[in-house]
Parts: structure tokens; C-alpha cells; sequence
């Protein structure tokens, strides 16, 4: 099944409270994201990155604001958007490879069709072992893996991730964005990434936002225009690294404490 | 596989040992047979009388089957209902908890009444009993489904079909089966009580007339039938459940 190709996706003035006391969540969130490109967003936790990709795929409403993709306004992009939340949410009664196809069956695929992209795709994720177990018997890097498998083989032109590496010891983090790379080339689709990891960021965004915390806003916007793959080690690597690492710097508990 | 021979094995010993000291005790204190007859006397008139007692348990054991099949049926059928629509939870919820206030045991009379000396009436009665377990279990079932996971579903633009077969049921799955293992202990109970009120057949009649004749060990082995009855039947559920859930086996 052919997947619908990403419209530039523009994002402007969104805010968002909080249901229970109605404080602020993030406002003036501003950006725009190129079709087939990559935007990461970092920033202390709890500033409402999570939040923000809770209203794009529309399981929240945002307070004011808008949201454009390609010409059209939307309210969020449900329906163009596969979700990977921080939690795997991987269905107990389903086996890891019935639960990698679950976006592929939720549109429709054949049964054996589904399952045979899925097996393709398994030893790329280190779970070809795995695919006939229930998620209970995995560890958790290996319940994020095919949380991440299922996400990326929905075939949405827009792909959320949050935190999709958290779990990842740092060699398995490091073989899982090669993975995603040439997934995501194969796709074509455009991804919108939280992470805390700097090196994450910078390893897969053509663009990385940092966020201000409590209430969260575009702090700083930065383009990485770097050829992939990219070396950690290259100068203009380690340079955009050290930009956004004082970025985040200027940011400690204490000053969130005293905006809040 | 050890260790569930050995869970086996430790109800039986205590059953065993309970067994030898009923044995003993009769013959100590010297119980006449006519109030408790010793277990080696109770299994003589298992024996003895097994042609007999086969078409009784047979009876009760379609009973118990029938009337808990229309209770589960019912029950699944309710409890979606409730749990998938607000207006039927409102309105029909507090009737199914009120129903309970009302003791079955009560209207067995009326039952044997409206539906005859036959079967009917105990299936009835059973349905009666084990249609609330199962009812509001499933409500509970349906209703348990991790927020989370709908979500999930919902940006897969799973429509509200979808997402009952793909999450709600199999979420539900464990909760229903709890209470179909309640529903079945208990309906052995209802179709008992059906017969002892009033039947031709079955191993509840049959205690009775054995009971007014003072036969004892009559009573007793139809007893044990009854519970072998209950046992496997108990054993057939968790072995359907089993099948159903195979990600909850360890």
C-alpha cells in the first residue's frame, strides 16, 4: 500500500494547558517542518514536549493556535500521524511480531501480508528471535525496539516519536538510529523526535529545536546541515553540540522553580 | 512439572488424611451408620448403586451446563451492553445489583411452578445465579481497558469496532473468566437446589428421597458425584481459559 506523501507541516502560536488546573503547558510554540525531514526537540523534562505530541496526533485539543499541513489548516494530524509514546504500549496478548503489525492490519493489509514485512523487518531490530513471544517475556530495550518496529511500518507520511531510545543501552541506541535512518530513507516521511540525548538529536535532526521549561517555548532553533551518517566526532558535529548544550545550560531546576 | 505434582499432591494428602481420620472416628466413637456412615461404606454405595445414580448425574449435569451456557451467553450480551453505553448502564446496572437482594432460593417454588417438574426449571434456576457473576464481571472487563492502548488505537484511526475486538475484549478476557469460575461453582448450587424443591430426576431428587429414607450413604455418594461434577466442569473452564489467554501462561 503506498503511503500518501508529507506536506511541509507548520505549527504556529500553539499553546496548551493542562485539564486539571488550566496552567500553562507550552505557548507560542512556533515551527515548521519541511516535507521528509527531521525535527528533534530537547529540553528539560516535564517542559511539555510529550504534551506537544499529544495535540499533533490529537489526543489532546491545543488552547489556541494553529496547525497547517500542506495548504490546509487542521486541528492535529490524526489520520497522517503514527505515534511512538514514551510507554511501548505493546498489546500483552499479542506476539511481538502481531504486535509490530498492528498499523499494517489497522489499515487494512492482509493478515500474511502484515506479518511478512514485519519478519522482514525483525533481524534489522534484533528481534528475530522475539517474534513469536508476548511482550512480558522481553526486556524493556526490546519492548521499545518493537514498539519503534510497529511505528515506523504504519506508513503515515508523519511519524511522532517520544523518547524512542530511552531504554536503549548506548551501543543498542547507536545500532537502532542507523536502523532508523534507513527505514526512515526507505519512507520517506517526515519524523518529529523528542529526546533528551544531544548526540541523538544531532545524530538524526536536519533541525533541533531547545525548549525553554514551565511554560515551554522555542528557545532556540538550530539547522543541521551535516551529511548523514554523521560522526559524533566531526568538528562541525562536536561545535553544533557545544551550542546546544549552553543553550540547555542556561536553563537549571532552580530557574524552572521560580517561572512556575 | 515438579512442582505441579506436588501442588496436586498436598490437597490430596490432607483430603487422604482427613478421610482415614472420618474412617476411624466412626468406629471410635461409634456413630451409627444412619447419621454419618465411614467414607469405605459411602464408596460401597457409590458402587453399588452407580446405574442408578449415572442417568441422575446426568440430569443435573445438563442442567448445570444448560443453565450456566444461557447465563454466559446473557451475561457476555448484558455486560457489553452496559459497558459500551451509558444510558443501559444507568438504567438496567442498579436493577442487575437490586436482582441480587432477592434470594433465588426464594422463588425456586415459583420457578418449579412456571416451568414444571422438568428441567426447565433448574436451568433457569442456575441462570438465574451465575448470570450475575459473569454480568458484572464483564462490565468490569470492558470497562478496564488502559487508556493508553485506546489511544493508541485511535491514532491508528481504529474505528469503535476495531478497538473492542483488538483491545477491549482481550483486556476483558481475564475478569470474564474470574467470574465464569465463580458462575459455575455456583451453579451446581442452583441446580441442586432446583431439584431438592421439586424433580423426578437428578441427583438432588435423589438425595432427597434417600434422605427420607435414612439412607445416608446414599446421600453421601451422590455427594461426591456432585462434586466430581463441579470439580471437572470447574476444570473445563480453566482450561478453555487457558486456550483463550495463552499470553497469561507462564
Amino acid at each position: 500500500m503506498p503511503m500518501h506523501p508529507p506536506e511541509h507541516i507548520a505549527v504556529s502560536g500553539l499553546a496548551a494547558r493542562y485539564v486539571a488546573d488550566g496552567s500553562t503547558v507550552f505557548s507560542r510554540m512556533n515551527f515548521a517542518l519541511p516535507p521528509g525531514q527531521c525535527l528533534a526537540l530537547i529540553g528539560p523534562s516535564g517542559c511539555g514536549k510529550s504534551t506537544l505530541l499529544h495535540v499533533l496526533a490529537g489526543l489532546l485539543s491545543a488552547h489556541e493556535g494553529s496547525v497547517t499541513y500542506g495548504p490546509k489548516p487542521v486541528s492535529d494530524l490524526r489520520g497522517r500521524v503514527s505515534y511512538m509514546q514514551q510507554k511501548d504500549l505493546l498489546l500483552p496478548w499479542r506476539t511481538v511480531e502481531d504486535n509490530a503489525a498492528l498499523g499494517l492490519l489497522m489499515q487494512g493489509v492482509p493478515k500474511k501480508t502484515a506479518r511478512q514485512t514485519v519478519r522482514d523487518h525483525l533481524p534489522g531490530f534484533g528481534l528475530a528471535e522475539a517474534a513469536g513471544s508476548y511482550p512480558h517475556h522481553l526486556s524493556g530495550g526490546m519492548r521499545q525496539r518493537a514498539a519503534l518496529l510497529r511505528t515506523l511500518l504504519c506508513r503515515k507520511p508523519v511519524i511522532l516519536l517520544d523518547e524512542p531510545f530511552g531504554a536503549l543501552d548506548a551501543i543498542t541506541r547507536r545500532a537502532m538510529h542507523d536502523q532508523l535512518l534507513q527505514v526512515w530513507r526507505a519512507l520517506g516521511a517526515s519524523i518529529i523526535l523528542v529526546t533528551h540525548d544531544v548526540d541523538e538529536a544531532l545524530i538524526l535532526a536536519d533541525t533541533v529545536l531547545v525548549l525553554t521549561p514551565c511554560p515551554a517555548r522555542v528557545q532556540t532553533s538550530l539547522v543541521v546541515d551535516l551529511p548523514r551518517p554523521r560522526q559524533v566526532t566531526a568538528p562541525a558535529f562536536v561545535e553544533h553540540k557545544a551550542f546546544l548544550l549552553e543553550q540547555l545550560d542556561t536553563w537549571s531546576p532552580a530557574t524552572c522553580a521560580a517561572v512556575s | 512439572m515438579r512442582r505441579r505434582f506436588l501442588n496436586c499432591l498436598w490437597p490430596l494428602a490432607v483430603l487422604a488424611g482427613l478421610l482415614v481420620f472420618w474412617e476411624i472416628g466412626v468406629a471410635v466413637w461409634d456413630m451409627p451408620h444412619y447419621i454419618l456412615p465411614p467414607p469405605s461404606r459411602i464408596a460401597q454405595a457409590l458402587l453399588a448403586h452407580w446405574p442408578r445414580l449415572v442417568p441422575h448425574a446426568l440430569t443435573t449435569c445438563s442442567e448445570i451446563v444448560l443453565g450456566f451456557g444461557v447465563a454466559l451467553a446473557a451475561g457476555l450480551f448484558l455486560g457489553a451492553g452496559i459497558a459500551g453505553s451509558r444510558i443501559l448502564e444507568r438504567a438496567l446496572l442498579p436493577l442487575v445489583i437490586g436482582s441480587q437482594t432477592i434470594p433465588v432460593f426464594a422463588i425456586a417454588p415459583l420457578l418449579v411452578l412456571w416451568f414444571g417438574y422438568g428441567i426447565g426449571s433448574k436451568v433457569v434456576m442456575a441462570a438465574l445465579i451465575v448470570f450475575f457473576p459473569i454480568t458484572v464481571s464483564t462490565v468490569q472487563g470492558l470497562k478496564a481497558a488502559d487508556r493508553d492502548l485506546l489511544d493508541l488505537l485511535r491514532v491508528l484511526e481504529a474505528g469503535r469496532w476495531r478497538i473492542f475486538w483488538t483491545v477491549r475484549v482481550p483486556q476483558a478476557l481475564p475478569h470474564i473468566f474470574a467470574g465464569a469460575k465463580i458462575g459455575m461453582a455456583v451453579s451446581v448450587i442452583g441446580a441442586v437446589i432446583g431439584e431438592w424443591v421439586g424433580a423426578r430426576q437428578g441427583l438432588g431428587y435423589y438425595m432427597v428421597q434417600a434422605n427420607a429414607q435414612m439412607q445416608v450413604d446414599r446421600v453421601f455418594a451422590a455427594i461426591v458425584l456432585l462434586s466430581m461434577i463441579g470439580v471437572g466442569l470447574y476444570a473445563l473452564v480453566v482450561l478453555v481459559e487457558r486456550w483463550l489467554t495463552p499470553w497469561r501462561r507462564t
